[in-house]
């Protein structure tokens, strides 16, 4: 081989290792994007699917929302992977309300400033 | 260039660098797609949760406050006093569907793409227990014809 044919090879051989790198370092950046999705998917699923349990024991006629939920207000925080923490990424806030006849209840699931899901259960005061 | 040595792998890390760049990108892409996919999807159908929540919240307000409306309305009346005439009236004042041979009537609310079809039964003559639920259906208006085929997941007993 020629000492300039060297050349163009070393040259090559230089250029196609920074590309790689390049390339490397975004796919890195969308496998972490990917991921990141992948895990905020999974605490909403999770979260979303306590939100409805407690929604539904709210709704049946035998439940008792005092003994539950003694306050107006009552919130929980959840981390980044839906489970409990006090570093709260997520919140479940159940807010109950008494107007007449009926008792309300508004379940509400907020990830960090955004309201993902609200849930309103509505029954009637039992005598 | 010349056959044999070092001549001949001219050009090879280039086409290594295009095969391995194109192969990690496409995967990495392929992968973003997907979880965007999946997010999308966990979004929609907590959308789609809220809605039905709020359909059947609405539909259950509206059903306590027609049933308070009749009861005060019958609230006079003797056990055993025939109240359809009253019932008829009742019906048509608040827009609901009346079927006299069963004695039944149906609230239909409404949304965006969701419908909660409430059935109540009416005692011809007043009794203590005047207004029982029968049914409450949700369902979804997705403008999809299921009439010829029923239930395009189980279609029933064939």
């Amino acid at each position: 081989m020629k000492p300039r044919q060297l050349q163009f090879f070393l040259l090559e051989f230089t250029l196609s290792l920074v590309i790689l790198s390049v390339a490397l370092v975004v796919a890195l950046n969308l496998f972490a994007v990917s991921a990141r999705q992948h895990t905020e998917a999974l605490a909403l699923r999770t979260l979303s699917q306590t939100l409805v349990q407690e929604a539904e024991w709210l709704r049946h006629p035998e439940s008792d929302w005092d003994l539950r939920y003694p306050e107006a207000l009552t919130t929980t925080t959840y981390d980044q992977k839906g489970s409990l923490s006090e570093n709260a990424v997520y919140t479940i806030t159940v807010m109950r309300t008494i107007t007449g006849n009926l008792e309300t209840a508004t379940l509400t699931l907020i990830e960090e400033d955004t309201v993902r899901l609200t849930l309103e259960v509505i029954r009637e005061v039992t005598p | 260039m010349k056959r044999g040595g070092l001549g001949t792998v001219f050009g090879l890390p280039t086409l290594l660098t295009v095969l391995i760049v194109m192969s990690v990108l496409g995967f990495a892409s392929l992968s973003v797609m997907t979880t965007a996919a999946q997010h999308r999807g966990v979004l929609r159908s907590l959308d789609l949760m809220e809605e039905s929540y709020a359909a059947l919240a609405d539909a259950q307000t509206q059903y306590l406050e027609l049933t308070t409306e009749f009861e005060a309305l019958v609230e006079n009346l003797g056990e055993g006093v025939d109240q359809s005439a009253m019932i008829t009236s009742w019906a048509q004042t608040n827009g609901l569907t009346l079927d006299p041979s069963t004695s039944t009537v149906t609230l239909l609310v409404t949304t965006d793409s969701l419908s909660v079809k409430t059935v109540l039964w009416i005692s011809p003559t007043h009794t203590l227990d005047n207004v029982r639920l029968l049914a409450q259906t949700l369902t979804i208006d997705n403008d999809q014809d299921y009439t010829q085929d029923g239930d395009p997941i189980w279609k029933g007993p064939q």
